[in-house]
């Protein structure tokens, strides 16, 4: 897909030594949902402040459809935002707000009378054009912010962390509402948010950073099943990490003893020095006794319900201690605390990923 | 921007202080210091009713004829009136338009020189009013200006900025740069920014600041007694006729300037509140 | 944007106000005469005497009956509280000249004071009571007061009240409270109006001009005398730089002990 928007080494720093972002390359595939998703501070922020131009590069370009936009004032480049607080204009009205970018371009009144209504229609606020935004609530208020982000249809549209206002529920209303607002008008969305589970139900790209850099870009699910950092694999939901050290082989099998655990066999892809490894624990079963490819005895020592399924942690006697979860369907599968169990895993499973 | 730093509300918790003798005491002195500071007022506008022609207390009778006086009788009192109110209307404008701009980037903060000029903003209040009359005297004596009507417009207006600065600086604070940010990135230019959405933002504490700017010149005394010229504002009027004879028309002139600052300071007040409600920014409640 | 109002300040205020104050040493030339004749001199020592008593005993009257003011306020409901305020800072906006005639009216011969222990007995005939300094203090107090009472109010309010209400918990009855809680933390705040009302009152003019006797004289009251009459501007500048030096002598050590942000905060409205 045709690239839209492209970061070339774009670095940031605040006198007089902070750096906010530090060597950041990051493409954005036209018409995609693309998420840059950190912890505060990871630089991500002030990434969609630079593409959308309030804030500068120290150094690096910003390309956007191939024009260098880098150093470009932010109401030249013709880009759609909505912001965390939604930044409604209070002294006007739903309408004015929303009209607002059309009066800047000087459309005429009535282009934009047609234009808001669909505007509104599409957001589904179809009646409040006469209201004020302090007598909406916030989720309306974040509604009209998006119409008036997407009103003069420009193709690219950069929201920083729209939905952190709202309850859990309008939430994910939201979610879905914005998604499929995205695929409809076929517009580039960007989108930062420091929430793992709203970016990978959201988006076709994922851009994880961290400490002002990218650690890993890509869809959801190939992070997700294969985090290429430590940071990725802790990030994106839950993980154990294991240290592991090659422990010869067993036939075309290669071996690997965990630190504190039992020896296993490595995935084919292993490199033989041996490292830190990512197991995640959906991945791992439980056993109530030793089955073919399991390893124990090990001990139930904490069961967490989560209502839709169950976390456990079975220690092994040499101390490693794996997170599994299972899902909290037959009851009577469930194990308890104490009991004795084996855990099995496919070692393809076993996902390397380096310290940072 | 959220709440400020400081609780501006009054405190429930010292409310377990209203009873007892110590409040009778506090009640006292609240009540004492009220009146203290209302009832000379109100004497003064009693007194301009007075059908005497001598200052005396109570009068002997009741009349009008000092208003008369002041608005037909003799036709000096209602030419400074004019005087003071085209004075007081200059110096507004000139103290909102130079406050406004000043204000602005102070609030934002980032200014270099922040504190120097707060400090400069502030002064004339600070100095002896005395010293900058005398010392605007010079000046515009030296410049030749000192029959002009700028020269009072001009000293009044470096005693009203300050209070120009101060009430624009509250609306200032209160802005929320976002809200430019997003008019930016909507494509709005900075002068077209500034003209739809900092101005009208800041309108409550303009307007505020304008109103107490023409009362800090409406009221003025001593800039006005060295550079009024030949033609004295109602303050000057005032102080001559104060000085040399005890005339009660000066009560009438009183009674005039005091509904004049009473009018002028409720329309600042209140129309400063209106607007401020018409920016508010808070949310209803959160559902969908 | 703040260029405008910068240059505007500093063209039409420290200009001329440094080339005024200039003049007590550059008369054209060089020369310290003025503050030669202003050391020797014996009225401009009891003039400063007066100023410096008269300000100290308005700031004194000022906080006697602010301060109780103040804390009331602080325990009036919002509205109330929002109202009485209001009446304060309307006070301040009421033209000087017209509140010192109201002095005059009411302190005077014919005035009500006079007629009014008149008729009580007090007095077997009509008297003035203006032109001396209890008719001087009165009157100024009366300006001043609203400049005492708003920051004892803010320093009140922004007092913590987990502070009162752990004293309270610990077994304090309202006056040990307001003794060894919210005195303390006030004092800030009454610093403030105390420095607020002592230097305002330092540069009065009006007050003492009208209706102060020959014991009040102060020192804007010397500048005035030495332009308008003595035409001598060089003199006239060191009676306004010592006042100056003063002042800023004041705002200096209150700077040092408060810093300087709280006199903003007390001086707004």
């Amino acid at each position: 897909m045709p690239i839209t928007i492209e970061l070339s080494q774009v670095r940031k720093v605040y006198p007089p030594s902070f750096t906010a972002v530090d060597g950041v390359y990051l493409t954005v595939d036209e018409g995609s949902f693309t998420t840059l998703l950190g912890p505060s501070g990871s630089g991500k922020t002030t990434t969609l402040m630079m593409i959308a131009g309030f804030e500068t590069p120290t150094s690096g370009r910003i390309l956007l459809a191939g024009r260098d936009i880098t150093n470009l004032p932010p109401y030249d480049r013709n880009i759609g935002m909505v912001f965390q607080n939604y930044a409604l204009f209070p002294h006007l009205t739903v309408y004015e707000n929303v009209a607002f970018p059309l009066r800047v371009r000087k459309r005429s009144r009535a282009e934009i009378d047609a234009a808001v209504a669909r505007a509104l229609e599409l957001v589904q606020l179809g009646g409040f054009a006469s209201r004020y935004p302090r007598q909406l609530s916030g989720g309306q208020q974040q509604r009209v912010a998006l119409a008036r982000a997407i009103i003069f249809e420009s193709p690219v549209l950069l929201m920083d962390e729209p939905l952190g206002a709202l309850d859990k529920n309008l939430r994910h209303h939201m979610q879905s509402e914005l998604k499929r607002l995205q695929r409809s008008l076929g517009v580039t969305v960007v989108y930062v948010t420091h929430d793992q589970g709203e970016a990978v139900s959201m988006s076709d790209t994922v851009v994880v950073m961290n400490a002002g850099r990218v650690v890993q870009q890509g869809s959801p699910r190939d992070i997700y099943r294969r985090p290429k950092t430590r940071f990725a694999a802790e990030f994106l939901g839950e993980t154990n990490l294991l240290t592991i050290e090659p422990a010869g082989s067993r036939g075309h099998l290669q071996l690997g003893r965990i630190k504190g655990g039992p020896l296993v066999p490595l995935p084919h892809s292993a490199t033989a020095q041996g490292g830190l490894y990512s197991l995640r624990p959906e991945d791992v079963t439980l056993a109530r006794s030793a089955e073919d490819g399991s390893f124990g005895p090990a001990v139930v020592e904490e069961v967490v319900y989560l209502g839709d399924a169950l976390r456990c942690r079975a220690a092994f006697p040499e101390g490693l201690a794996l997170w599994t979860k299972i899902p909290a369907g037959d009851t009577s599968l469930l194990p308890r605390e104490g009991e004795t169990v084996w855990l099995l895993w496919q070692s393809e499973n076993l996902i390397a990923v380096s310290q940072n | 921007m959220g709440r400020c730093h400081k609780v501006s509300h009054v405190q429930p918790v010292y409310r377990s202080f209203g009873y007892g003798g110590l409040s009778a005491i506090l009640d006292l002195s609240t009540v004492l210091a009220l009146l203290f500071l209302l009832a000379p007022v109100v004497i003064v506008i009693v007194i301009s009713f007075s059908a005497d022609s001598y200052l005396q207390f109570p009068p002997s009778g009741f009349s009008v004829r000092w208003y008369a006086n002041f608005f037909v009788g003799d036709p000096t009192w209602v030419h400074a009136a004019r005087k003071s109110f085209v004075v007081a209307t200059s110096t507004a404008i000139i103290a909102t338009v130079l406050g406004t701009l000043v204000a602005i980037p102070l609030a934002r903060g980032g200014l270099r020189g922040h504190s120097m000029i707060e400090a400069l903003l502030l002064s004339p209040l600070i100095i002896s009013p005395m010293i900058t009359a005398v010392a605007l005297y010079g000046f515009f004596a030296g410049v030749g200006l000192i029959k002009s009507i700028f020269a009072l417009i001009l000293g009044h207006s470096i005693l009203a900025l300050p209070y120009a600065v101060m009430n624009v600086s509250v609306s200032a604070k209160a802005l929320d740069p976002r809200l430019e940010q997003a008019a930016m990135g909507l494509g709005a230019r900075p002068v077209y920014v500034f003209r739809r959405v900092t101005i009208p933002l800041l309108a409550p504490g303009i307007i505020a600041g304008a109103f107490f700017a023409f009362l800090a010149s409406f009221d003025e005394v001593v800039i006005a007694l060295f550079l009024s010229g030949l033609d004295p504002t109602l303050q000057k009027r005032m102080w001559d006729d104060i000085r040399l004879e005890i005339n009660p028309t000066v009560a009438a002139a009183s009674t005039v300037l005091v509904a004049v600052s009473l009018v002028a300071f409720s329309a600042a007040i209140l129309l400063q509140r209106f607007l401020a409600r018409r920016i508010a920014v808070s949310a209803a409640r959160d559902d969908s | 944007m703040a260029a405008p109002a910068v240059i505007f300040l500093a063209g039409l205020f420290v200009l001329p106000v440094g080339q005024f104050l200039l003049g007590s040493l550059f008369d054209p030339a060089f020369t310290l005469k003025h503050y030669e004749r202003l050391a020797e001199s014996r009225a401009f020592l009891v003039v400063i005497e007066n100023t410096v008593r008269i300000s100290a005993t308005v700031t004194l009257a000022s906080l006697l009956l602010g301060y109780p003011v103040a804390f009331r306020i602080t325990t009036f409901n919002p509205r109330l509280a929002a109202l009485t305020l209001l009446a304060l800072v309307l006070s301040v906006w009421i033209s000087l000249l017209v509140r010192n005639y109201a002095w005059m009216v009411l302190l005077g011969r014919e005035g009500l004071l006079s007629a009014g222990l008149l008729r009580f007995g007090l007095i077997d005939q009509k008297q003035s009571f203006l032109y001396n300094e209890f008719a001087v203090i009165l009157a100024m107090t009366h300006v001043l007061l609203p400049f005492m009472v708003i920051p004892i109010v803010a320093a009140m309010r922004s007092i913590d009240p987990s502070l009162i209400r752990a004293a309270e918990g610990m077994g304090a009855r309202p006056l040990a409270v307001l003794r060894r809680v919210v005195f303390p933390l006030s004092l800030p705040g009454a610093a403030t109006g105390c420095v607020l009302v002592f230097i305002l009152a330092l540069g009065f003019f009006v007050t003492p001009a009208i209706i102060g006797g020959r014991g009040q004289i102060m020192v804007a009251m010397l500048i005035e005398g030495e332009v308008n009459e003595q035409l001598n501007w060089g003199y006239a500048a060191a009676y306004a730089t010592t006042l100056l030096v003063l002042t800023l002598a004041i705002f200096a050590v209150f700077h040092r002990r408060f810093g300087m942000q709280r006199l903003w905060g007390g001086a707004t409205k």
